[in-house]
Parts: C-alpha cells; structure tokens; sequence
C-alpha cells in the first residue's frame, strides 16, 4: 500500500484528500476509542493537532529514517527502536513498538498526565504502518522529547561530580513514592526508563516508559515491594555496567546505591502516609508533621484525624498528598514552571532580595515582580546563544547563584551577579557540552540492546562480526524477510 | 517439586461488586506448563498477579510447592517473572547480563558462573558468554534476556503476555523458544495470553477462564475435541467453531427447512427451560460437502469461498424456508457465516445454495440455557 505525502497544512489532515490517512484528534476528555483490527491505512491517533506529522516518512523502517529529520540527542538502552525527530519547532520522541503495546501506553501516559504526574507527554499514536511494497510496519508510540533531560548514561559520560549516582537515586525514590501514592504500578522501573532534569543541586526524574505499567486505585503493599526489589535490580545492574565501562567513580559500591533507593523509598513513604498519634495537648505536633512534608516538597491536602477509642489519643495520618509544594508557590509568585529545588532557590533569592531592599512590609506578590525585572530576568538573558538549549533559564540561575557564592568565598567579600556570571559562562558553562562524538558514542551503546528484526537480522549474518553491529540500524533491509526465514536461531529450537 | 494449587482463590478490587477471579480451583503440575487463556477482562491477569504477591487474595488460599504463600512478599516466594522487557547492558558481557542478579544476591561465583553456563548451554550461547550484546543479533539478544531469568531457577516461572511486545515475525519465533525452553528446563510455569493459538500451540494444559470464572481444564486436544460449553467451543480453535441455536421437532434439529439426527439420549437431556431448542456445533473441517438426496444434510447459501491452495473455505448462510436465517440466531464469529473447509479443487460458486452435511461423531451439543454440554 503506497502511501503519498501530504502537503503541509492543515488541509492535509483530510481524510478525502487522502484516503489512506486518518487523523484522530482527541479531545482532552476523551479516552480515545480502540478497535482490536490492525488499521489498513496510516492512522494517527493524537492528543492534539501537528500537520507536519504528516509529512514524516512513516513508510520507512524508524531505523532507516532520513538523517536530517533526527534530532542528535543521547538517548536511553532500550529494547526497541528509539529515535528524536525534529517536527517543525518540536522534538518528538518515536518509539517503533507493536500496536497493542503502542496504544495502551499511549492511554496510561495520557491519565498519567492527568493526574499531573512527572511522565513525558503523549504526542500520538501511529498505526496501520506499511512499507511501500506493502508490508506492515510497527506502530509508533510518539512523545514529546522533554527538553534540557539527559538520560543517565548522558550524565555519567562527563566527568560529574562522585555523588552523581546517588543524586540519581535520590530523584528516583522521589518519583516512585510519588506514581505508588497516584496508584501507578511500574513493572520495569530502572534508571534507563527515566530522564533527568537539573533541579538546583539535585536531580528531577521523570518516568518515560510505561510500557510495563499499570494503573490503580491503590497499590498493595505486594505490587509497592515488587517494583521496589525490580529497581533496586535493575539499579544495581546499570551501575555494575557503568562500571564496566569504567564509567562509576571507582568508590561507588553499586549494591550499596541500590539498597539505598529502596531505603529512601520507604523512609519517604513512612513520612508521607504513617499514622502518627500524640496527645490532645500536642496539637502543635500536627503543625511540625506538615512543616516536614513542605521540606519534602509536598502539599498535605487533606489530613485525617481520629481520636482513639479511649478518647486520649488522637491519630493524624495525611490523606492526599501533592508534590511541587515551592513550585506551585514559585510559579503563583512570578509565573515560572521549575523544578521543585530551583523553586526552593529562587524562592530563597526573593525572600534575600526583599530584606536587601528594605521591602519586608510589601506584598511578596510585588516584590516577586520586581525581582523578575531587576534580578532573574537580566541574568538569565545573559545565557549565550549556544548553551540555550542545554541548560534551563532557572538551572542557569541557581548556579550562578553557588558560582557566586564560590568567588565570594575565594575573594574573601561580595561579588557583583555580572562579574559572577561571566566568570560562570567562562568557567563552568562548558562542562555542560555534550558533543556529537559523545552523544554518537552513547546511541551506538544504547542501540546494542535492540531487539528488532528490522534493524537487526536486516544485515547479514548474525552477529558473529563484532564490527558489523555496529552498523546494525542503518543496515539496508531489503532482506529482511528473507533472513529471518533462514535465521539459524530458529534452527536451535528445533531440536 | 512445585506444584502451584489455588483454593477456592477469590479476588474483589475495592469498589466492584463482583469478584475479578471468583473461587478459583486450580493445580499446576510439578514442572508443567500452563497456560490461562481468555478474552481481555476475564481476571487471567489478576490471577498470575495473585500467584506473584502483586494482588491480594481476598479469599482461599495460594500453595507454591506445598507451602502457603498468600500473604507472603513476591521476593520471597521464589518465582520469577519472565520479560520484563529485560535491558542489555552494553558493556557488560553476555555472562554478566545473565548473572549480575545472582552476584547482587550473594551467590558464590563458582555457583553463579555454573548456572550461567548451563543457561547459555540450554540457550545456544556458550560461544558468545565472554562477548557484550553489541556483538549478537536480535535473537540472541532476546536469549540473553530469557537467560537472565532461567539463572535464578525459580520455583515457577511466570509470563503474562510475554509476546505482546515483540512484532509479527519474532513472536512465531519466540513462542516455539519459550516452549522448548520450557520443557528442557520442566521448570512449573504459569503463561496468561488472550491469543487461543497461544494457548494451543504452547501448553501442556490449558485453563479457560472468563469474568472471573473457570470455565475448562485441560490438554489442548481435549478443549477442542469436547469443549465443556458454548464459551470454550466459541473461543478455542481457528477458524472458530460454528455454533448455531436450532428448533428440535420429532427429536431431530430443524436446520432452516432441513433436519438432523439428533441422539435420543441427548434429546432427553433437554430441560423446559431449553425452550425446545438445541445449540448444535461443528468445527469447519468437521462438515463436508453432500449429494441433493443426502438425508442428514443442510443446505447453505454461499457468500464467499477462499482457496488456499491446500485448503478451501466455504462461507455462507443457512436456508430456511428459501430465504437466509436470521443472523441473530447464530454465534459464531467470522461475520456470523458459517464456514466450511472442503477440497480447494470442488469449492462451489459464490451465489450457488449447497447441502453440507456434519460428521455425527463430531458434532458438539449443548444446552441453550446453561450453555454446558450435552453430548
């Protein structure tokens, strides 16, 4: 089945301009309908509307998709076909899976999303794939690629600083205590199914594949250990490999990093959902209780009290909690969307910056104002052309801050932002780069775990030649068919 | 030995009135392979789940190897889950893939270093154990993975839809794989899938199961020579059984303006509340072509044939009273037709009405009302 491209534009989408494409365009309460036949023609099932969607070469193997449409972005291992494909002013992130899978994470994501959890975005669903000889195709699971993340094996691939790994974990257990509160049920967690964002002097994870997930109403202790022992696992094993690529500061013990998310994880999930109880003349340990859970960064929506049978006891134990709590209040003061750690920083800059003015009596809500003129913004702007995409204006921000903070020390007093910024971009900014050798170096080791009869039984042979994988997903299929028939894996079965 | 029972295993999920698995009776075999199989929502999932220690069990109980594990935490149960989409690690090599588990374990090296040979023995990958991932093909690659998992000699085996993510070509593959595996390691295992050929290609044992409710237990021959009801006839083999509902007269089924024999002994099995009906089955290479003067055959109105060299099929819709029944009357799939295979070389024209006349010794017989089976 040929399928012909359609000119950009909006008028492209129509199904009588060309018959062989459907666009599904959901609505944001619509769950989006499933049928259990494989579409004859290309169907895109979005959430919302890209023409230029249509322009991609979905009659191509992912694997074999022209160079100028892909973003040169590190990614992930993963056991399929993943690619970044620049589309008009987005990155997307393809992931070439079989219908069924596609389209059910596609869902999850979407309620994921919906309950405001940190996942990527569900951007559409592509099925009823077929080449132009007419064979079928995979489906493809789109995403939006979450700008400034680097998957872990990018982070480990410069020289970080030793904590890195448990900076990592960190982040991680934040996340998971988080999808287990939402009633998500992961399955695969690992850090390969996570993206990092720089938060202040930490990290943010954000899950990006749900393959394996499920969603809940709640999660029973048996599915929270499960996906605890499964990470903690999976841990141990990327570090072990890291490690192998002699990639691990070399004092890092992986088993060690390993049992510590699982410890963090719980001692979180304690302080999160336990029942405390305490006298009737210690209301004050209430107050104490939601104090710790703004450190954590969490709201206490809902609080459940009880007193104990004998009436001398009361029992106080959070009901709905919610995370983003200095994010929320940040975003509400000045209009930006950061990170929970870049939110406590700022946040702690404009509470310097209006003891600094002699402002204490004014509204916060104007100061913020005026601390968005006179501070943020000027220092932001100054972040050169080139690092525009690699750090987030807030990120920038906070370290220029530390940067500061280092000279100041060093210098014995106060050093002006514009000294501390240039001396950052010389000095530090740098670090950030990843180049195209690094990032190339990464995708061909990420690529290594690819399970994809496409991509991989596509070259001749069978991997016997070391040199020859590497080539492995640009390798011309065309018989592709013909090797898999002939595939002496099958033969080993036979006996 | 681990044999896995459940007793009388229940499971609600909070706020559902009706149970999601309701009083499970169940005995996996020391070292067999079962598969669960049904439609999508019918609790097979929740019932792996429940042997792992990811779902509780609201009532009876789970045995893994005599030994109670209801309550018991999945890590302690000694089962493993199989193709977690298991990541290769690129710069470890093919026998740390497989092992690197059992060192986070502690197990001696020694012991780790012969389980991991012995799997890659079984696996077809001794040559490659000192090699990294990058050097293999996809099959191999997917091996490794399966490798990871056989290491740990679990009690039970465990695998819910372990196929759904691979495309077209690997999942024949991989299926014919996972059941040699299987049988050379006679590790117990417990597969969930939706997909019948799954279910008949792969187990030793198959269990029907839906909303929530056991339906069959039984060797793949077994469910399709005597399905025990309408479901399980309707939903092992492929193509599908033909199942249609039919007035009885005089002790033999009216099919449209023909009639058949019915055994009298089955006939008296009907109960008031069959409504003088029967529900008669057959599977499409079970009828055949017949003569005009054929006592015993039914005539069939053909609206499409497909020849596929070694077999033909013939679709088409019942006759009574010269005019096609009413769709609504029947329960098989494939568009509410009836399909017959026949020798590809005497397929009938499109259009033509042809007598089809059903093996007596295969005809399935069941109760409208309770849908069990009669013969």
């Amino acid at each position: 089945m040929e399928f012909t491209k359609v000119p950009v534009g909006i008028s492209g989408m129509s199904a009588r301009t060309n018959p062989q494409i459907k666009a599904i365009v959901q609505g944001s309460g619509d769950d989006g309908g499933q049928s259990d036949e494989e579409p004859r023609s290309l169907t895109i099932t979005a959430a919302s509307s890209n023409p230029k969607m249509f322009t991609l070469p979905w009659e191509q193997p992912l694997s074999q998709w022209p160079q100028e449409l892909l973003a040169n972005l590190p990614r992930g291992i993963s056991r399929h076909v993943v690619r970044f494909v620049h589309v008009g002013d987005e990155v997307y992130a393809m992931k070439e899976i079989t219908r069924g899978v596609a389209e059910r994470e596609y869902e999850l994501l979407r309620r994921l999303q919906k309950l405001d959890l940190p996942t990527v975005t569900p951007i559409a669903v592509v099925t009823g794939r077929h080449s132009k000889s007419g064979e079928p195709l995979e489906s493809i699971l789109v995403t939006r690629h979450l700008k400034f993340s680097l998957p872990y094996r990018a982070l480990f691939a410069r020289n970080l600083r030793p904590d890195t790994a448990q900076r990592l974990i960190d982040a991680l257990a934040v996340l998971m205590v988080r999808l287990h509160l939402a009633g998500f049920y992961w399955g695969d967690v690992s850090l390969s199914n996570v993206l990092f964002l720089r938060d202040a002097d930490e990290f943010s994870a954000f899950l990006v594949d749900a393959e394996t997930g499920d969603l809940h109403a709640a999660l029973t202790d048996g599915q929270r250990e499960y996906d605890m022992d499964l990470a903690r696992t999976n841990i141990i094993g990327e570090l072990m490999d890291l490690s192998s690529g002699k990639l691990l500061p070399g004092d890092v013990d992986e088993v060690e990093v390993g049992n510590g998310l699982v410890d963090r994880y719980h001692s979180l999930w304690s302080t999160l959902t336990d029942t405390e109880k305490f006298g009737p003349d210690e209301m004050w340990k209430i107050e104490r209780r939601v104090n710790k859970l703004n450190e954590l960064g969490f709201d206490v929506d809902e609080l459940e009290m009880k007193t104990t049978e004998d009436g001398n006891r009361i029992l106080v134990r959070p009901r709905v909690v919610d995370a983003g709590y200095a994010s929320r209040k940040l975003l509400r003061l000045t209009g930006l969307d950061v990170q929970e750690n870049q939110a406590r920083r700022l946040l702690n800059d404009l509470d310097a910056y209006r003891a600094s003015t002699w402002q204490d009596d004014e509204d916060l809500e104007i100061v913020a104002t005026d601390w968005m003129r006179v501070v943020f913004e000027p220092t932001v702007r100054m972040i050169p052309h080139e690092y525009r995409s690699q750090i987030e204006p807030a990120q920038f921000f906070h370290e220029i801050l530390e940067h500061r903070w280092f000279l100041a020390e060093k210098a014995g007093h106060d050093i002006p932002m514009r000294e501390a910024v240039k001396s950052y971009i010389d000095t530090v900014l740098p670090k950030y780069k990843l180049n195209t050798e690094d990032v190339d170096k990464l995708n061909a080791e990420a690529d290594s775990g690819v399970v994809d009869d496409e991509s991989t039984y596509g070259f001749d042979g069978y991997g016997s030649d070391a040199d020859d994988a590497d080539d492995t997903d640009d390798s011309d299929d065309s018989e592709g068919s013909d090797a898999i028939d002939s595939d002496p894996d099958a033969a080993v079965w036979a006996s | 030995m681990a044999e896995v029972v459940f007793e009388h295993v229940t499971r609600v999920y909070p706020g559902n009135d009706k149970p999601s698995v309701d009083d499970l009776n169940l005995d996996i075999k020391d070292g067999e392979f079962l598969v669960l199989v049904g439609p999508s929502g019918c609790g097979k999932s929740t019932t792996l789940r429940m042997l792992a220690g990811l779902e509780e069990v609201n009532k009876g109980r789970i045995l893994i190897g005599g030994k109670d594990v209801t309550t018991m935490q999945p890590k302690d149960r000694d089962i493993a889950m199989v193709f977690q989409n298991y990541a290769l690690y690129p710069h470890m090599t093919v026998a740390d893939n497989m092992g690197f588990a059992l060192k986070i374990a502690g197990t001696p090296k020694a012991e780790i270093r012969k389980r991991v040979e012995k799997a890659a023995e079984i696996l077809d990958l001794t040559e490659f154990l000192d090699r990294k991932p990058k050097a293999l093909s996809g099959g191999q690659r997917q091996r490794v993975a399966m490798g990871r998992a056989i290491v740990r000699e679990p009690k039970v085996f465990l695998m819910d839809e372990p196929l759904s993510n691979l495309d077209a070509k690997l999942r024949v593959q991989t299926r014919t794989q996972i059941a040699a595996l299987q049988r050379q390691l006679g590790v117990t295992t417990l597969y969930v899938t939706h997909d019948q050929t799954e279910a008949l290609t792969m187990g030793d044992r198959i269990a029907v199961i839906k909303l929530g409710i056991l339906q069959q237990v039984g060797a793949p021959t077994e469910l399709y020579d005597t399905p025990a009801n309408v479901f399980v006839a309707g939903f092992i083999g492929s193509p599908s059984m033909n199942l249609n509902t039919h007035p009885v007269v005089d002790g033999k089924a009216k099919i449209g303006s023909d009639t058949i024999d019915l055994p009298a002994d089955i006939v008296a099995k009907l109960t008031p509340e069959d409504n003088g009906q029967i529900v008669i089955g057959f599977r499409p290479e079970d009828a055949g072509l017949a003569t005009a003067d054929d006592a015993n055959a039914f005539s069939l109105k053909v609206a499409n044939v497909e020849d596929l060299g070694s077999d033909g099929y013939i679709y088409g819709t019942i006759i009574t009273d010269d005019s096609a029944l009413e769709s609504s009357a029947t329960m098989s799939d494939q568009n509410k037709l009836t399909t017959i295979r026949v020798n590809p070389r005497a397929l009938p024209k499109v259009g033509e009405t042809v007598k089809i006349k059903i093996d007596p010794a295969k005809m399935h017989l069941f109760s409208p009302s309770s849908e069990l089976r009669l013969n």
